[in-house]
């Protein structure tokens, strides 16, 4: 039993309370990626899971206990941090070792268990060298080491990938949850990073202004965020947003009118949760996606401006007042300049309420 | 040789460090160069010459001579001065590191826990250092004072001590001398050893408490690795420094009782300036740079090169 409970947990640096009331729980094995915009204290609050900030209330419970009051030490946590922090006059065997000095372990055990762990890691080759002398990627490696080793109840990472470059982010990312999969840990995950937070949680947990704004699988935050803000942080490029109106009656159906006058019928799946808003402005959002080039009688817009990535392009149209984005796979690249036909997604649509930037019918 | 050396500095790329090396490095040297000269190498040299002679602080007519290099290497004092100043400079430099180290770790710590009156604390140490050493000489006479009244002797009596004779016995006066030595200097070593912990990564003490590393673990495996190389370029300047120590025992002891505290440095002094003999003073002096020189380099030996920890 190793689950990790925040039990409204609050930080105040001195009269500025940063962190509001987290509430979370962390199954046994769970791999939890908190995200959010910088400065919105998902640091602070690992940091009180690690014991390296005191709790100024709620508790925190590792395995059922209460630990609030221990030291981080006897948390049995272990924590992978942004500047990996090796100890610099150690060996790479010794940094990993460091953690295992209590265990009564006679020194070809302790060599054996630090081998193994260069093994999982493929840094075998470094392990009489010191911290200076390794890359990034590498270093990343051994502090993963230290970590593992000790077996411990929880996982804590904090943004352990933003030293890296793009491809070694990549590919440590993968290899993170690789290692997740092979030695499940209890694991809380601290990113900036909407894709890292997509990719590699189990369950994302998406934190703003020091509050918990949406928690829940990477897909049902992509497809069902709660709030305006969740809707715009999670997913790149960032969803559409446009302002428009919802009208009509209950006889001719419902309909989304933009700024340009374009008007979109709610589909019926959609109806229910939306028809009290009928007369009101809103925001209606469309991810990237959901905006296809397809020769039809959907509404025309002008190719603003094309991004060729390879597997998909990112065509910027001139669309409802503003500019919209849409993602576009298969081969036929529209031109800028070109007028095209659009079909939208709209069963998948996401309306918010202009006034709370609440999603319309959320739970 | 030449023909083998030549091709090779040819290919040799563009000076290391920042920027090409301007092509005429002289004239931005020669300043430097000059003052360098003028109040360091002209005065070595001057005293290496002096060395070599017969003068005296009242006849500088100089003849060359041996005499003073053979009085001074084959006096019987010399002996007793060497321990004593072996003595002075090892305990003097310990203590001011260990008393520097301890103080810094204690300001670093009340300061990472917000406590007051830190910086009250640094400024008193760093006070003692800006008292000239005679003065310190005398104050640290009057706390050592066997009269009625002296500081120290009175609060032992206080709680029931007998007083300790601490100028007046020979085997304690190196011990005072050293006391009020280390009182002074350790401000420089602790000034030199808080700005070295306050420049160590702070994450290394995290990853050390979510390791559950004791303090002394941290202070093993974090805090003295990281210090090396300031504790190391400290213990050269202290060394140096105290080597050359003589106006705290001047006006502490004046070298006595006997010889007991009389350093190399305060020999050369008073065989210039009692004794009159400027030869053999520089000869003394030549000694002393020798030592220095030495030591420093044993001492420089350990210092971590620079592209490897
Ligand atoms: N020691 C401190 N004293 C006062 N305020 C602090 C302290 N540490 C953090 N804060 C404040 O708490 C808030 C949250 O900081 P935190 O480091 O947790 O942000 P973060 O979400 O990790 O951001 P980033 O992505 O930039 O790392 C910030 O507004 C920050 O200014
Ligand atoms: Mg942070």
């Amino acid at each position: 039993m190793s689950e990790l409970v925040l039990d409204g947990i609050s930080k105040s640096f001195g009269d500025t309370e940063v962190v509001h009331g987290i509430d979370l729980t962390v199954a046994e094995n769970e791999f939890v990626v908190l995200v959010g915009p910088s400065g919105c204290g998902k640091s602070t609050t690992l940091r009180m899971v690690a014991g390296l900030e005191a709790i100024s209330s709620g508790e925190l419970r590792i395995g059922g206990e209460r630990v609030n009051d221990r030291s981080p030490g006897e948390r049995d946590v272990a924590m992978v941090f942004q500047n990996y922090a090796l100890y610099p006059h150690m060996s790479v065997a010794q940094n990993i070792a460091f953690g295992l000095r209590r265990r009564k372990l006679s020194r070809a055990e302790r060599d054996a268990a630090v081998l193994e762990v260069a093994k999982l890691l493929e840094i075998e080759p470094l392990l009489d060298r010191r911290p200076r002398a390794l890359s990034g990627g590498q270093r990343q490696r051994v502090a993963m080491g230290r970590a593992i080793i000790r077996d411990p109840q929880v996982f804590l990472f904090d943004e352990p990938l933003s030293n890296l470059d793009a491809r070694l982010r990549l590919q440590m990312r993968l290899e993170i949850k690789r290692l997740h999969a092979r030695k499940p840990v209890t694991t809380l995950y601290v990113t900036h990073d909407q894709t890292e937070a997509m990719t590699m949680a189990d369950r994302v947990v998406v934190m703003n202004e020091g509050r918990i704004e949406q928690a829940g699988p990477p897909m049902e935050i992509y497809r069902n965020p709660r709030t305006r803000f969740v809707a715009e942080f999670i997913g790149a490029p960032a969803v559409n947003l446009f302002d428009a109106r919802l009208t009509g009656g209950s006889d001719d159906g419902l309909w989304i009118e933009l700024a340009d006058g374009t008007r979109l019928s709610v589909p019926a799946s959609r109806r229910a949760g939306c028809e009290s808003y009928a007369g009101q402005p809103v925001v209606f959002g469309l991810r990237p996606e959901d905006i296809v080039i397809e020769a039809g009688d959907g509404p025309v817009a002008p190719v603003q401006m094309v991004e060729t990535m390879g597997a998909e392009t990112l065509a910027y149209l001139g669309f409802g007042g503003t500019e919209a984005c849409a993602r576009l796979t298969g081969d036929s690249v529209p031109s800028r300049g070109d007028q095209v036909h659009l079909r939208l997604g709209l069963e998948r649509m996401i309306l918010i309420d202009p006034t709370t930037d609440r999603v319309i019918g959320a739970a | 040789m030449t023909a083998t050396s030549a091709p090779r500095r040819a290919a040799a790329p563009p000076a290391t460090g920042g920027g090409p090396a301007p092509a005429r490095p002289l004239p931005w040297l020669l300043p430097v160069l000059f003052f360098i000269g003028l109040f360091y190498l002209w005065p070595i040299i001057d005293a290496l010459r002096l060395a070599f002679t017969d003068a005296s602080l009242l006849d500088r007519e100089a003849n060359f001579s041996l005499d003073a290099i053979g009085a001074m290497l084959g006096s019987a004092a010399l002996g007793t001065v060497l321990r004593n100043t072996a003595v002075f400079t090892l305990g003097s430099v310990f203590g001011q590191l260990l008393l520097g180290l301890a103080i810094a770790l204690l300001v670093v710590r009340g300061e990472r826990n917000n406590l007051r009156g830190m910086l009250v604390l640094r400024t008193l140490v760093l006070a003692a250092w800006v008292i000239p050493g005679i003065a310190n000489g005398v104050i640290w006479q009057m706390l050592f004072s066997e009269a009625p009244f002296g500081a120290i002797n009175s609060t032992l009596r206080l709680v029931g001590i007998p007083p300790v004779a601490w100028l007046s016995n020979p085997d304690n006066a190196m011990m005072s001398a050293i006391i009020a030595t280390v009182w002074q200097g350790t401000a420089y070593s602790m000034i030199l050893l808080y700005a070295a912990l306050r420049s160590i990564d702070d994450t290394l003490y995290e990853a050390a408490a979510v390791d559950a590393a004791t303090p002394w673990e941290r202070l093993w495996f974090i805090t003295l690795p990281e210090l090396r190389g300031a504790l190391l370029v400290n213990a050269i300047l202290i060394v140096i420094m105290t080597l050359n120590t003589f106006d705290v025992i001047i006006s502490l002891t004046g070298g006595g009782p006997g010889r007991a505290t009389e350093v190399l440095a305060l020999y050369a002094y008073n065989t210039v300036f009692y004794n009159f003999d400027l030869a053999g003073g520089s000869v003394l002096s030549i000694l002393l740079m020798a030592i220095s020189l030495t030591l420093a380099a044993i001492v420089a030996m350990f210092l971590p090169r620079s592209g490897r920890p």
